[in-house]
């Protein structure tokens, strides 16, 4: 395994490279004048202003040339010193996010990942709890009623689901208000007697023993989690259901059942295990989307998480921010796969990863 | 059967509640009868939350930078609005009426190009620094030197060197200030000779505390730029040196020419003179103000006006882009004021509570049981109209016109360079559904470059209106094929042959969309062989075939810098303007226009100047050079508690770009 896990980290540059190269390639089909855009407010006042900005930011250089600079680092007209350089630990400046883009994913990343710790473990429990029931209750009552459940839950798009909930429970009730946090909780963490330890206020305000910004963080993470647990839970349930009735009717369940083990253990101890084998997979994968952002989620709970900040940098042609979360989320999902397939090696000994 | 009935009512019962959740608030249906029912709307009470703080709900962007010589956009002026001073401010909704601000008073010599000004003594920079003349100096000639690419001091050359030296950024003015073709080619000395030239242009002297000005001619504008930060925004020259800006030496300026916007200090710190201290800028989460302790002013700004430190102890500024999330907000009682489209507003009108026009004198209850002021049909100094492009560019093929040809599958070049084709098009354009549809009643028909309410407007109607027939007849008065016979009376010209041909948008923008729709259903109306294409194009795009010269004809708008008429009449018609340049007139219609801008823009006599920029709102009409669509009347909407508000149009969003003078009570 170890040798295995060795290869697969040996993989991650190469392919984080081709990513890079392939979004360069993309680029060729931009303009020079259509990525100046970012750099202009509205029409430009004076003729000749968009092609000074071509020249000062190097838009009309080859694209193989630009991606040496991104790689390497581009002299400064003004100053003459050297800046960005991925190869320098240097991701560049992200016009869109108004700092240097390993800044703006260490700000934006906690409260993704925040977001996904609170969404995903409801979603993966309780779509995983009633997938067994559903199963273990083939079309009876409590198997049809979850059944609708997760077929609405499945086809409801996510931004009515959090609209409706929004102006349902924040407006109309007052209980769950977007963002992170309430304004006097916000004034509290940026005060100099709070102290950040990983930017997730659930865990920083434990860990400064400060319950009422915990209470505080947790009711402005409701909704957004509730909006993707409930979407993605009924996915979960249904995979489940599926693949506990495909175990439930193996044969040695009716032999486990002949030896004359409960219902209960015959669950538990013998579908379950071989039942979650796909779940584990799906579900991980399902996490790992989660830490990449949820663009609708973010945006309609003025969440600042990682989703929204992709999809504003997309928009704008934010080459230099596209290319930093482009590697960085291809980190997270190469990493994430690496793990899950260690752990399907865990959990199935009939795979082998060597 | 009784599992499949039970899922059956199941999946009923789900979506009867989730359409009903979906229903409206409120509805108004015709009964049978012809009789309108009004059904109740749920009545909304937010709490009173925050009495210290003023919670900003913006939804149209966040600033780029808070450097007040850097920032070109309307979240940055009007945030820093705030928090810099000038020597002058407007006289509350007066646009044309100035009161101190750090100047205490001022004079001019009899030219009217030099203008001196006494600074106030005791005011304190928000880190401590005192303000003394020399700040003024060095914050004119950092902004001037500073110079970004198409940023505001194109405006500003133009004020202190003339027209010819209004370039796009300082590289370009360092460059043609001594007749070179580019800045690399300038010599230490020339560069050196340049950053001087700049600081002659703004002189203080300590000792008699005062500053002067020196600027190109008479500049009948020059109040209403120095209200505005980009060139007002006083600086503390000792804090900017001690953290490492320019040091007002001119051996040392190039480093710091026409930056990015992260490369400035004042990126998203600030230190100003104003009633508000930036408390933190975090892109992409809020900004937070918070009042200035020791702000100088204890005498009320005017009668009745704030003075001493502001009112709201601390503002927050946020910026969400999703219209029901700023809904929910204003509906909680988290947000004091949200941005608010025009095709939203009907929305809101349920709960409006007191509806008013510029500031609260003109407020009248609507209904007692709502809970916003209304701020509705103000003149927003924004124009757009349907630029026509007189002279295409067909190089390389231009998809736009179609064949390119007088063939009925496209059009010729110069289709938009005969007047009776611009007329016709002027009166094939609906700008009453235009305003009732898209608008939803909140604006106006313009009737040229300048805006409602200022200098130049004509009290007479606007020249075109909504008329088939005459549209029919200019179509038929044209002579696209110069043959010397009018296209009525002529088989191939545009009349019997029709057109094709594209009408551009940037996607997104459904004002513009709903624009170009409507004209391409009056064209299509008049003549069946018209054929007219809507295309909504990415921003990028719209901007690259828009600087091409290839669009025969777009949508867009503008919105001004400063509130000045030469800031109307320079960007749509002068033949290097925004806009002009893109118009492509004839040399002859662009040399009048050019000339009239000009002389409008030198003339000191307000009389005579009024003249002027009237004979170039007619003209722009006789000529019919665009079709000038509309001007948007703004509406501005907060919660009943927050008092004092007035409109003035030079603010940039006037909404919060004068935070001093509103207060928030309980109700």
């Amino acid at each position: 395994m170890f040798r295995y896990i060795i290869r697969r980290l040996l993989i991650l540059p190469l392919i984080m490279t081709a990513v890079s190269m392939l979004i360069f390639a993309m680029l060729s089909l931009l303009t020079p004048y259509e990525r100046a855009s970012l750099y202009v407010q509205d029409i430009s006042k004076r003729p000749g202003a968009i092609d000074s900005i071509i020249e000062k930011y190097g838009l009309n250089d080859p694209i193989p040339v630009q991606y040496w600079h991104w790689l390497v680092g581009r002299k400064d007209a003004n100053t003459g010193e050297i800046e960005g350089g991925i190869l320098r630990g240097n991701l560049g400046w992200s016009k869109t996010g108004k700092a240097t883009v390993w800044e703006v994913i260490a700000r934006r990343m906690p409260a993704t990942a925040e977001l996904a710790i609170w969404a995903g473990i409801p979603m993966i429990l309780i779509g995983v709890g009633l997938g067994v029931i559903s199963a273990v209750n083939h079309n009876k009552l409590p198997d049809q009623v979850l059944r609708v459940i997760s077929i609405v839950g499945w086809s409801i798009p996510v931004f009515v689901f959090g609209l409706l909930c929004l102006m349902f429970f924040y407006a109309r009730l007052g209980w769950f208000a977007p963002g992170r946090l309430s304004d006097w909780a916000m004034q509290v963490v940026q005060s100099d007697s709070y102290r950040v330890y990983t930017g997730m206020y659930t865990v920083d305000s434990l860990l400064n023993l400060r319950l009422d910004i915990f209470r505080n963080a947790v009711s402005h993470l409701v909704l957004p989690s509730v909006t993707l647990a409930y979407l993605n839970w009924a996915y979960m349930l249904r995979l489940t259901r599926s693949s506990m009735l495909d175990t439930l009717s193996q044969d040695y369940m009716t032999t486990a059942r002949a030896k004359g083990l409960t219902e209960r253990l015959v669950i538990l101890r013998h579908a379950l295990p071989n039942g979650l084998i796909p779940v584990v997979t799906i579900g991980a994968i399902m996490l790992i989307g989660l830490l990449n952002g949820v663009v609708i989620t973010e945006t309609i709970f003025d969440y600042p998480g990682m989703g929204s900040f992709m999809a504003q940098s997309a928009l704008s042609l934010d080459v230099i921010s596209v290319l930093g979360i482009t590697l960085f989320s291809a980190f997270i999902l190469i990493s994430g796969n690496l793990i899950v397939d260690i752990l399907y090696g865990i959990i199935d000994p009939r795979i082998r990863l060597d | 059967m009784k599992n499949k009935l039970l899922l059956l009512i199941s999946m009923i019962l789900i979506a009867s509640m989730v359409l009903s959740a979906c229903q409206p608030a409120g509805t108004q249906e015709v009964a049978p009868g012809g009789e309108e029912e009004v059904t109740e709307v749920p009545k909304v009470s937010p709490e009173f939350k925050n009495p210290d703080t003023m919670m900003v709900i913006n939804g149209a962007g966040e600033p780029e930078t808070l450097d007040p010589a850097f920032i070109y956009d309307t979240a940055g002026s009007t945030t820093i609005l705030n928090i810099y001073e000038g020597l002058v401010f407007f006289n509350r909704e007066k646009i044309d009426e100035f009161i101190p601000a750090l100047a205490t008073e001022w004079s001019s010599n009899d030219a009217g190009d030099v203008w001196t000004f006494k600074i106030r003594e005791g005011v304190k920079f928000h880190k401590g620094g005192t303000l003394e003349p020399h700040d003024i100096a060095y914050s004119f000639a950092r902004a001037l030197l500073q110079g970004r690419i198409d940023g505001y001091h194109t405006i500003t050359y133009e004020v202190f060197f003339g027209p010819d030296l209004a370039m796009a950024s300082v590289k370009d003015f360092a460059a043609a200030f001594h007749g070179k073709e580019t800045f690399d080619e300038l010599t230490d000395e020339e560069l050196v000779a340049v950053c001087e030239a700049v600081k002659s242009k703004v002189v203080a002297d300590d000792a008699a505390g005062t500053v002067t000005y020196n600027t190109f001619g008479v500049i009948p504008y020059l109040f209403p730029i120095m209200s505005q930060q980009f060139l007002g925004g006083i600086l503390d020259q000792e804090w900017m040196v001690e953290n490492g800006d320019w040091d007002g030496d001119c051996n040392n300026w190039v480093p710091f020419a026409d930056p990015s916007a992260e490369d400035t200090i004042l990126f998203n710190e600030a230190n100003g003179t104003g009633p508000y201290m930036l408390d933190h800028f975090t892109p992409g989460e809020e900004i937070v103000l918070v009042a200035n302790p020791d702000y100088w002013r204890t005498e009320p700004m005017w009668e009745g006006g704030p003075s001493g430190v502001a009112s709201i102890p601390r503002v927050v500024i946020k910026n969400i882009t999703e219209w029901g999330t700023r809904l929910a907000m204003f509906e909680a009682g988290d947000a004091d004021y949200i941005y608010a489209p025009a095709q939203y507003r009907p929305q809101l009108d349920p709960y409006i509570k007191e509806r008013c026009n510029i500031d609260e004198t003109s407020c009248v209850e609507e209904n007692k049981d709502g809970y916003i002021k209304a701020f509705r049909l103000l003149p927003q100094p924004a124009i757009t109209p349907a630029q026509l492009n007189w002279n295409i560019n067909i190089e390389g093929g231009n998809p736009f016109i179609g064949s390119g040809e007088l063939d009925g599958s496209g059009i010729p070049a110069d289709f938009f360079s005969d007047i009776h084709i611009r007329k016709a098009f002027n009166y094939c354009f609906d700008f009453q559904a235009m305003i009732r549809d898209a608008l939803a009643n909140e604006g106006v028909q313009a009737q040229g470059p300048i805006p409602q309410g200022m200098m130049g407007y004509l009290d007479s109607e606007p020249m075109y209106n909504y008329d088939l027939a005459k549209c029919e007849e200019e179509f038929k008065l044209a002579d696209l094929d110069k043959d010397g016979i009018p296209a009525g009376e002529d088989t191939d010209d545009i009349w019997s042959v029709g057109f094709y041909m594209q009408i551009a948008y940037n996607t997104g923008n459904d004002t513009r969309r709903l624009a170009s729709e409507i004209l391409k259903a009056g064209l299509e109306t008049v003549n069946p062989s018209f054929s007219i294409a809507v295309v909504g194009m990415p921003w990028p795009v719209f901007l690259n075939n828009r600087r091409t010269g290839k669009l025969p004809i777009y949508v867009g708008g503008w919105v001004e810098d400063y509130h000045d008429p030469h800031n109307w009449a320079h960007p749509f018609l002068h033949s290097q303007g925004a806009f002009g340049r893109i118009v492509n007139m004839p040399n002859d219609t662009a040399a009048e226009f050019d000339d009239l801008i000009l002389r409008g823009a030198a003339e000191s006599n307000q009389e005579a100047r009024k003249a002027i920029y009237e004979e170039i709102q007619r003209k722009s009409q006789e000529y019919a050079v665009n079709i000038w669509l509309y001007q948007v009347l703004d509406g501005l909407h907060y919660q009943e508690w927050i008092d004092g508000f007035y409109y003035n149009p030079a603010y940039g969003n006037p909404e919060y770009g004068w935070i001093y003078a509103l207060s928030k009570t309980a109700p």
